[in-house]
């Protein structure tokens, strides 16, 4: 299982989620990820989830590429 | 003189940090005669009244943004005391209620707008809309609350950011 803190070092490029605005994932080391946005600012913008991890934050790594339109 | 950059342009909000080192530098570089009509007339700087040419002359400001835009987690970080700051001392009632919510909605505008990452934000108002005092009232009314309790709920929701800054996790950029 990843630590999802491990994909902060990575260059990733996000793929919008289909039907659901604001939601992207990624498959990296066989393994799928979510990134969600939410109510910000009374919430963190992102949380990328794993199957058994969750990290919220507020400003992505420069090296992610997260498709907004 | 040494003079280091301010970290974040969000305002001498609690008396510490780079904010009010700088304009209590500058203060004094006012006191040697170094104002703002000697530099060229003055500008505003998120709202601190810093002549905005005296900073970049003399504190270096290589990420400057003639908006005063942020990144997230410094939005984030002058919002979450704002709000908290509410006062919810009144009455438990519709009128006090939809007064709270119009005061954390105006913060949360502002807050938004303060976002240097605009296509960010442009997709957290479609996909995450602020929302009006009718939502609150339907989504504490499903919860079981009525009359003073439900005004009660929402006021106090007013003043409750949903994640603690002190808990988010801070990438290496």
């Amino acid at each position: 299982m990843s630590d999802v803190k491990m994909l902060f070092k990575k260059g990733i490029v996000w793929q919008k989620a289909k039907g659901e605005n604001g939601k992207w994932y990624t498959d990296f080391n066989g393994e799928r990820f979510t990134l969600q946005m939410n109510d910000f600012p009374d919430e963190p913008l992102f949380t990328v989830f794993s199957d058994s991890d969750a990290v919220n934050f507020d400003d992505p790594p420069l090296m992610w590429f997260i498709p907004y339109e | 003189m040494a003079v280091l950059a301010p970290k974040s342009r969000g305002g001498c909000v609690n008396g510490s940090g780079w904010d009010c080192f700088a304009m209590a530098a500058i203060s004094t570089l006012g006191s040697w005669g170094i104002g703002p009509v000697a530099a060229g007339g003055s500008t505003r700087l998120n709202n601190n009244s810093i002549p905005r040419n005296l900073i970049d002359d003399v504190i270096p400001q290589p990420n400057y943004d003639p908006q005063a835009r942020l990144p997230n987690m410094e939005v984030r970080m002058w919002y979450d005391p704002r709000a908290r700051q509410i006062n919810t001392m009144g009455p438990r009632t519709e009128e006090f209620a939809r007064n709270i919510v119009a005061q954390r909605n105006a913060l949360k505008v502002q807050a938004r707008d303060m976002m240097v990452d605009r296509a960010a934000a442009a997709l957290l108002d479609k996909t995450r809309p602020i929302q009006a005092f009718d939502y609150y009232v339907q989504k504490y009314s499903a919860q079981g609350y009525s009359g003073e309790d439900l005004w009660d709920q929402i006021i106090l929701a007013g003043t409750r950011p949903n994640e603690d800054i002190s808990k988010m996790y801070i990438p290496r950029r």
